[in-house]
């Protein structure tokens, strides 16, 4: 194969090694600046280059799926990235956080004026929330519905229950009509043999819608003080207690309520529109006695 | 990152500060004076019904309504119009266990009233008081 020199004059290819003829590739390459290079020239040295390489020992032909896979992984892959010669678009996109002249965009500054806004008000709204249970003399959320602190008890709802009628003594006999002309029934305890009944105070207002009937039982320094009360607006009394639970017992399906207050029992229960209650100086377990014998005779 | 930082310190200053309320907040108030009361207002022509019920932890020396406090709106500030105190007749009684009443105090149609009534009951132990707040329209 006859190639040329510097001064454009053939000369014998076939002797030059493969790294001669690239460099000679390299060099036509050079010389040509910009301009045509010479095809039939290039040709020549790619064929001997070719041809020398096939005849070389332990020579394989070329896989071209292979080769593209290895072009793939050197320079598409993740691990070829910094291999590669052109821009990717991640780095287009590089503006992950916003550059000092966005930041002044009118958009943005909204953005973050709401998101403060926001957490202003959320943590307003927590502290609001968690102080307002205490001030207003809950212990949890839930007391809030229930009405029912440290320190009084009173009905939120009453239930629509009314117990069976049964014959009441003397002492409730004015009350007794007074609450049958309200179309109610009336529930009289017995209180302990000894107990002497006191002078019952029976308060009736009608511009209030209030009826209110209270007697006292005593035995030396020991009392029972038993109070019926009906109201039109359904305002209930409100009991004095301490810190203990206050306890609950259903009898015939009216639920009563037992409280403690400074060495004082209560317990205090609703029926259909009326409010009962007894406070005495005696035990609970008296008041529960008095309150079973109540609904079993 | 400074911004998250602050943004920390303040939430956590809220936190420690929501901590701390029910702490102080959490008294036993149970009475040694009073053991079942109720308060009312019922406004009827020209006039407020004030309802009061007390009931002792048996026989105490007196008890009943300490006073009564109705305040008038005017030019959005409330005015006090009218008191009534425990002497009042009908307001208190003595020696006792239970107190129960309705007082009349004076209003005006449309005009808009608050009303503070406060209870009481006194005994060898000493003298208890609630009180509430009602807010009424005159009729």
């Amino acid at each position: 194969m006859i190639g040329k020199d510097d001064k454009n004059l053939p000369y014998d290819l076939e002797n030059l090694s493969v790294p001669e003829l690239e460099a000679l590739l390299q060099r036509d390459f050079l010389a040509s600046d910009g301009s045509s290079s010479d095809v039939d020239y290039i040709m020549a040295i790619v064929e001997v280059i070719h041809k020398k390489e096939q005849a070389r020992p332990g020579y394989q032909p070329l896989d071209s799926e292979q080769a593209w896979e290895e072009f793939k992984s050197f320079y598409i892959m993740e691990d070829g990235c910094a291999n590669s010669i052109y821009r990717s678009d991640e780095e287009d996109d590089e503006n992950i956080f916003p550059s000092e002249a966005e930041k002044q965009t009118p958009g943005y500054k909204k953005c973050k004026i709401f998101r403060r806004c926001l957490l202003a008000a959320i943590s307003l709204s927590l502290l609001v929330a968690l102080t307002a249970i205490p001030v207003f003399g809950y212990h949890s959320i839930v007391q809030m519905f229930a009405r029912w602190t440290a320190e009084q008890f009173g009905f939120y709802m009453p239930s629509e229950i009314e117990p069976d009628s049964e014959q009441v003594p003397e002492e409730f006999e004015e009350l007794q009509e007074i609450m049958h002309q309200l179309g109610v029934e009336l529930i009289v305890p017995k209180f302990p043999e000894g107990f002497v009944a006191g002078k019952p105070m029976i308060d009736y207002f009608p511009v209030n819608g209030t009826l209110q009937f209270t007697m006292i039982y005593r035995q030396e320094r020991d009392y029972f003080i038993f109070s019926v009360n009906r109201d039109g607006d359904i305002i209930f009394n409100r009991y004095e207690k301490s810190d203990s639970l206050v306890e609950t017992r259903v009898y015939s399906d009216v639920k009563h309520y037992y409280l403690e207050n400074n060495g004082n029992s209560t317990v205090a229960w609703y029926v259909g529109t009326i409010e009962y209650n007894i406070v005495t100086n005696r035990t609970t377990s008296e008041l529960k006695e008095i309150i079973e014998s109540m609904y079993n005779e | 990152m400074k911004t998250k930082r602050v943004q920390s310190v303040i939430l956590s200053i809220i936190c420690i500060v929501a901590l701390c309320v029910p702490v102080h907040a959490a008294e036993t108030r149970a009475s040694d004076q009073i053991a079942v009361y109720k308060m009312k207002v019922n406004p009827i022509s020209g006039a407020m019904a004030v309802y009061f019920s007390v009931t002792g932890p048996g026989d105490v020396d007196k008890l009943g309504c300490e006073s009564i406090l109705v305040y008038k709106m005017v030019d959005m500030d409330w005015v006090l119009t009218e008191i009534k105190l425990e002497n009042y007749p009908g307001m208190s009684n003595t020696n006792i266990y239970h107190h129960a009443n309705s007082i009349l105090c004076d209003s005006e149609r449309g005009e808009a009233y608050k009303i503070v009534v406060t209870i009481f009951s006194e005994n060898s132990k000493g003298r208890d008081t609630r009180s509430q707040t009602f807010y009424e329209v005159g009729q």
